[in-house]
């Protein structure tokens, strides 16, 4: 008897499961009749594994929209970079003018592309360390290195700071042993930080456009998702270079290496890797019970 | 001085260039993963003669996980007359051998050898269990792996095709909801398989026998003198000796087995230098031997090459990191240099060293999974950490090539407390 009951019960959920397949291939406006019609109601019960299952091609549609929304926003930034670099340094004089002495900050300009206008930062002279400044910092680097050795911990953050105390140990020591041979001053870093901003805005556009369009999902979410790194890089690029200013200026040019190989590009690869995760966490979710999609 | 320099820009290049390579390949292998046509293994072949099967289980000290791997072995679909178990007892000071010798004792197919002399560590372990073997076919589980039901008659079956010497199925780690580490590896690892690997089949390049999880011929191993105990990375060995005289190594990512993986991050250092020292040694064996491999197309000649590599590519970044340094205070801190840190720095670190960001993200997609791409972020971790400790298992590597030295095979640590997780 039980044997019956619990028949008809898997009977009744088949029969169910049928019905509410068959409402949603109608309302995708299938056809149950007919050879695809059967392997679309067959696809609703027989899921794909996922070892095997992939997406349908979507022909020249990702290279599209990869040509029509990261490329004009990648040449846009090399095409507008006088705008930009101009941008950059009106915020940060904003910000720094009224920190340092009148005179002290200035706007230089430099070729950026051979035979256009030329880029323009914001130049400073900076301030050499003096040795008992230095004494403290190599003293710092050196208790750094030192306790972490002692620590022998294999933590990811411990072996980043050790790489930036090596780093730093060694500007204190090329301060230290070979005074005045230290070849920049503020405005040469402040330079090289517009140069790198542009290429970082350019490149996040290409590599989130190419990490993007392959995933389905309308085109308007994948520029969102492209405007969205850039205007974050945007605005992340101009408080990064306020900051660095300040700190290259105001405390001393010993930081530099420092600042130029910690803080680089990679905090910019963090949050677009960062926003990536958001919106393909949306688009798995989305697709999470759209089992038409898969092939 | 200014040659000096010059040189040490032309090397920033190639090091740029190399890491564009490398992203530019796995771009491919994720579009072929996402979009192309999946290469079918051989689950849909049901035979009734299916080969004498030989499961080696090394082990050294594994009392935590060994009763797991036995009893979930215990419950494979595979003919029991057709299957024998060996596990290797590798000098274990631990409950290890007791545990070995009470289930050899209750199961007659459970046929245990115990080590304690000769050379300690996996390939002289299996080299011993290959003598005693008598299976066509081997199949190989580390001791903290949970093989279900189907996974030897999943990877036996492709050993009907003659060009098949080597099989590798699907890790997954069971512990991924443990730590920060767990999860970052659990992130790898599906970008490694679901991706890499499948694509890697689908192209029919090279997909990598990873010493677990997969199974060879007996005699072709034999044959060809074993494995080498000097070489720590032996699964990548024996790839590259398979494929080097002819035979094919297959993929079956639907063949999927649970492991444990490391839950610290000094018992992960301590893997990645390990594999990091063993797998350059087999660069430095097998550079050339593939390029001049007569079964080889040149596909699988410039993907076995930049496979081999893989874990030179931190080395050089390493090194670039240094020269970078060094152009910086030389004065030469221009745009070139700049952008050279930039590109390579950032690119392949903080898109992750084994694996980038779009392949990990693909991978999770096509998994089904959600919650655990928020962790995508997180591999930035990872890049000072494999940077360090993989171009500390190069220079060893290097030592060990210089002096012929002995490496001491070092046991990835066991987290796993009471059963394993159903």
């Amino acid at each position: 008897m039980q044997f019956w009951q619990g028949c008809k019960y898997l009977a009744g959920k088949i029969e169910e499961k049928q019905e509410r397949s068959a409402s949603v291939i109608a309302s995708r406006g299938l056809r149950l009749s007919g050879r695809g019609g059967e392997v679309q109601f067959l696809k609703e019960q027989i899921r794909y594994h996922r070892a095997m299952r992939i997406l349908p091609r979507r022909g020249y549609l990702p290279f599209l929209e990869f040509v029509c929304l990261a490329l004009p926003v990648c040449l846009g930034s090399f095409y507008f970079y006088i705008p930009l670099s101009e941008f950059l340094c009106a915020a940060a004089l904003f910000v720094l003018e009224p920190l340092c002495e009148v005179g002290e900050l200035y706007l230089l300009e430099d070729l950026f592309i051979w035979g256009r206008e030329p880029l323009r930062y914001v130049g400073a002279n900076g301030e050499f360390p003096n040795s008992s400044f230095l004494s403290a910092n190599l003293l710092g680097c050196f208790f750094v290195l030192l306790v972490f050795y002692w620590i022998k911990k294999a933590k990811p953050l411990f072996i980043f700071f050790s790489f930036m105390a090596a780093v730093h140990l060694t500007a204190c020591l090329v301060f230290l042993l070979l005074p005045g041979t230290f070849p920049y001053d503020v405005s040469d870093y402040s330079y090289l930080y517009v140069c790198q901003q542009i290429g970082t805005w350019a490149a996040v556009a290409v590599l989130m456009g190419m990490a993007v369009v392959p995933l389905p999902g309308a085109w308007y979410g994948k520029a969102v998702v492209i405007v969205a790194v850039y205007g974050y890089s945007l605005l992340f690029g101009i408080l990064r270079y306020i900051l660095f200013l300040y700190i290259l200026v105001k405390l001393s040019l010993l930081y530099m290496p420092i600042l130029f190989f910690s803080l680089g590009p990679l905090v910019d690869f963090f949050y677009m890797v960062g926003i990536y995760s958001i919106y393909i966490t949306h688009v798995s979710k989305k697709i999470a019970g759209d089992y038409l999609l898969w092939k | 001085m200014e040659i000096v320099f010059s040189m040490m820009k032309i090397y920033l290049l190639v090091v740029v260039v190399m890491t564009m390579t490398y992203m530019l390949r796995h771009y491919y292998f994720t579009l072929n993963r996402l979009f192309g046509v999946q290469r079918l293994y051989y689950h849909d072949i049901i035979d009734s003669k299916m080969p004498m099967v030989s499961v080696l289980v090394p082990m050294h000290n594994e009392e935590k996980v060994a009763e797991n791997v036995l009893e979930r072995l215990l419950c494979v679909d595979y003919p029991a007359d057709k299957l024998e178990i060996i596990p290797v007892n590798d000098f274990s000071q631990d409950a290890t051998g007791a545990i070995l010798t009470e289930y050899a004792v209750r199961f007659s197919w459970i046929r245990p050898l115990h080590r304690y002399e000769g050379v300690r560590g996996k390939p002289a372990a299996l080299n011993a269990a290959m003598e005693k073997a008598i299976g066509d076919i081997v199949i190989v589980f580390d001791a903290d792996y949970l093989p279900p039901r189907s996974i030897v008659k999943d990877l036996a079956v492709c050993f009907h095709d003659p060009e098949v010497g080597a099989a590798m199925g699907r890790v997954v780690p069971v512990n991924a909801h443990k730590n920060i580490l767990t999860r970052i590896l659990d992130l790898e690892r599906s970008g490694g398989y679901q991706v890499d690997q499948q694509a890697r089949y689908n192209l029919s390049l090279i997909p990598q026998y990873g010493g677990t999880v997969g199974g060879f011929r007996r005699q072709v191993v034999l044959d060809s003198g074993g494995f080498r105990p000097k070489v720590l990375a032996e699964d990548t060995e024996l790839t590259y000796r398979l494929l080097i005289q002819g035979w094919k190594v297959v993929y079956a990512n639907r063949a999927e087995c649970y492991e444990e993986v490391p839950e610290t991050w000094m018992a992960r250092a301590r893997q990645v230098q390990r594999w990091s020292r063993g797998h350059n040694v087999v660069m430095f064996y097998y550079f050339f031997s593939v390029w001049r491999s007569p079964y080889l197309s040149w596909p699988e000649k410039v993907d076995g090459v930049l496979l081999l590599l893989v874990y030179f590519m931190p080395v050089l970044q390493l090194m670039g990191m240094l020269d970078s340094l060094g152009l910086f205070f030389g004065g030469e801190m221009q745009l070139f240099s700049g952008a050279g840190f930039f590109f390579f720095g950032s690119v392949y670190g903080a898109l992750g060293t084994f694996a980038p960001f779009y392949q990990v993200g693909v991978s999770c997609l096509i998994d089904g999974s959600r919650q655990r791409l928020f962790f995508l972020p997180f591999l930035i971790f990872t890049f000072y950490f494999y940077l360090w400790y993989i171009s500390c298992g190069f220079f060893q590597a290097i030592g060990d090539m210089l002096t012929s030295r002995q490496a001491a095979w070092e046991k990835t640590e066991r987290f796993r407390e009471g059963k394993a997780r159903e």
